[in-house]
């Protein structure tokens, strides 16, 4: 692997993606709104409930209210966090292909010195880099004002900048994250129209969001009927070692696949 | 230097298997431009492909001075250089930032000062920063040469290099060629342009899935046509035509209005033989001259032999 040909590529990637001002925007506003959801959310439906409760708890009084039902609210943040970087990675990636299947211009960039592995590497990097920085940005604002709100670390929500939470951040998201390249590559390498890769790759996000919401849903189910633990840390751990080797199968799979003569005929 | 063994490729195709290049063998010197003329379809760019590392062939063996083709693959990556037959430029990108790219690509070590040169050679300094979508074809095929040189390749491959330019692009490209063939790179030059062929070319390979004929151009057009010599004469009898076979060594003869066409190996020997044989006809000889059959004549010749022979 060539460092300087993988940082060429995702230097070429962020040109044909971020074109003009309106995409650049797209990829920075996604996380943003949602963040100011989040934010509204819990300023306006939850703050005043969950300080009252802290104040109730620091006075040793005990509540009728299970914790956990709090927590609930805490982890559905957390999968929010988690899926987030996937919405941005979409337009990055699909952008990418597309504009070298419009400009013809693969043929001259295959026969560069030019690997597969360095040619996937830097479109997922590509990809995944602005979206995982901006969601990471995102989280760490959110944590910033709920502290603000005195409603951050060791709160009835859960540990906002906990093991669990910097696990799911900064390893679990921009792994999702990789698959979903990976997969918006595989369907952009398909497809002749952008809308139509577009339309796919983001269905394929609704779909790993929908995998993953059953499997907190799975969980949450095993945590009421059998009060097992709720999405915890070795839950996390095993989500995270999965979707490691499921990236890298995938991307094993893609340099396999996407030979040169292939890359050179399929993505014409 | 470029070396070539039957290199073959099949395409599979829903009416069975389509043979794109049948048993390619040909050899080009090193420093030399080699002309690949064919008709549209005939496999060029097939070869291309092939020489450069994009498509595996099915049978056959190459390599590019030295390095073989499947084994070597990277080495012969970084070595050769492409213009495509589609200029396959960044439209969003600036033109320095399109060859500082590729320039990064190739592991070029100061690709911005390579860039600059290419940019000043190429005529194209000052829109350096503009986008590439906004330029003219004969500007992007520029660039396109540019890029395609820009890692000072020992062999280019140049597909149709001056396709569709107006006169003073194409003169600047094929200066720009001449150039690099003056700092000792080979070139393989896929073209359609049989003047420029003949303009720039020291040998030609004619090429319709297979190799019909590869030699010098003028080598190519002795070997269709002979040596033709014609004699205009003040007045011309038919039976001299006939008569004239009785020199060995004409091997063609023809008449049209006064002139008379005849085919030797040896010019310079054997036309004053002719002329006393045609003075003691009684002809009167006003001129003599030799008749240079066009690359275009050659090229249609083979392509249609060749057509026939299938």
């Amino acid at each position: 692997m060539n460092l300087q040909r993988i940082f060429a590529v995702i230097d070429k990637e962020w040109t044909q993606a971020f074109k003009g001002w309106p995409a650049k925007i797209t990829a920075a506003l996604t996380p943003l709104a949602v963040l100011l959801g989040l934010l509204f959310q819990t300023q306006v439906c939850q703050l005043k409930v969950v300080k009252d409760i802290i104040a109730i708890k620091a006075q040793g009084i005990s509540l009728y209210s299970n914790p956990d039902d709090w927590h609930r609210t805490g982890d559905f943040y957390l999968i929010v966090f988690m899926i987030l970087p996937l919405f941005s990675v979409v337009k990055i990636a699909s952008a990418g292909i597309l504009s070298d299947k419009a400009s013809r211009s693969l043929e001259p960039l295959l026969a560069t010195p030019l690997t597969g592995g360095e040619l996937f590497a830097g479109k997922i990097l590509a990809a995944i880099t602005p979206a995982v920085i901006c969601s990471w940005v995102s989280y760490l604002v959110f944590v910033r004002t709920m502290a603000h709100w005195g409603i951050g670390a060791t709160t009835i929500f859960g540990n906002f900048s906990g093991a669990i939470w910097i696990l799911s951040v900064f390893i679990v998201a921009p792994f999702l994250a990789g698959f979903q390249v990976i997969v918006t590559l595989l369907i952009c390498s398909q497809t002749g129209s952008e809308k139509l890769a577009e339309n796919l790759s983001t269905s394929m996000v609704g779909l790993i969001s929908v995998v993953i919401l059953g499997a907190i849903i799975h969980v949450a189910y095993n945590f009421y009927m059998y009060e097992k633990p709720f999405a915890g840390a070795a839950w996390l751990l095993k989500v995270a070692a999965g979707l490691v080797l499921l990236v890298l199968f995938s991307l094993f799979l893609c340099v396999q696949r996407f030979q040169r003569e292939t890359i050179l005929f399929k993505w014409k | 230097m470029i070396e070539i063994q039957n290199l073959t490729k099949h395409f599979s195709t829903r009416n069975g298997e389509l043979v794109a290049v049948d048993n390619l063998s040909l050899s080009v010197a090193p420093g030399q431009i080699f002309g690949f003329l064919g008709p549209n379809g005939a496999g060029k760019t097939t070869t291309v492909r092939m020489l450069t590392c994009l498509l595996r062939p099915t049978s056959g063996t190459a390599s590019i001075n030295g390095f073989a083709l499947g084994q070597d693959d990277q080495e012969i990556r970084a070595r050769v250089g492409l213009l495509t037959e589609t200029p396959g430029l960044y439209d969003t990108m600036s033109a320095e930032k399109n060859l500082t790219l590729f320039g990064r690509l190739y592991g070029v070590k100061d690709a911005a000062r390579q860039a600059h040169r290419f940019l000043h050679m190429m005529e194209l300094w000052e829109r350096r920063d503009d986008p590439v979508g906004a330029f003219s074809k004969g500007m992007r095929q520029k660039l396109a040469i540019a890029r395609a040189a820009l890692h000072d390749p020992d062999v280019l491959f140049l597909d149709e290099p001056t396709s569709g330019l107006d006169p003073d692009v194409a003169k600047l490209v094929r200066d720009f060629i001449l150039e690099l063939k003056s700092e000792g790179r080979t070139i393989f030059l896929c073209t359609h342009n049989l003047d420029e062929a003949e303009r720039l070319c020291d040998t030609i390979g004619i090429f319709k899935h297979r190799l019909i004929a590869t030699d010098t151009p003028k080598n190519l057009r002795q070997q269709l046509f002979g040596r033709e010599q014609v004699f205009s004469l003040r007045w011309l009898q038919s039976e001299w035509v006939t008569a004239i076979y009785e020199l060995p060594f004409v091997s063609q003869a023809r008449a049209a209005a006064n002139k008379l066409y005849l085919c030797v190996d040896n010019p310079e020997e054997q036309n004053p033989a002719i002329v006393r044989q045609l003075v003691e006809w009684g002809a009167e000889i006003q001129f003599i001259n030799e008749v240079k059959h066009s690359l275009e004549e050659i090229y249609l010749q083979l392509v249609n032999e060749a057509g026939e022979k299938n």
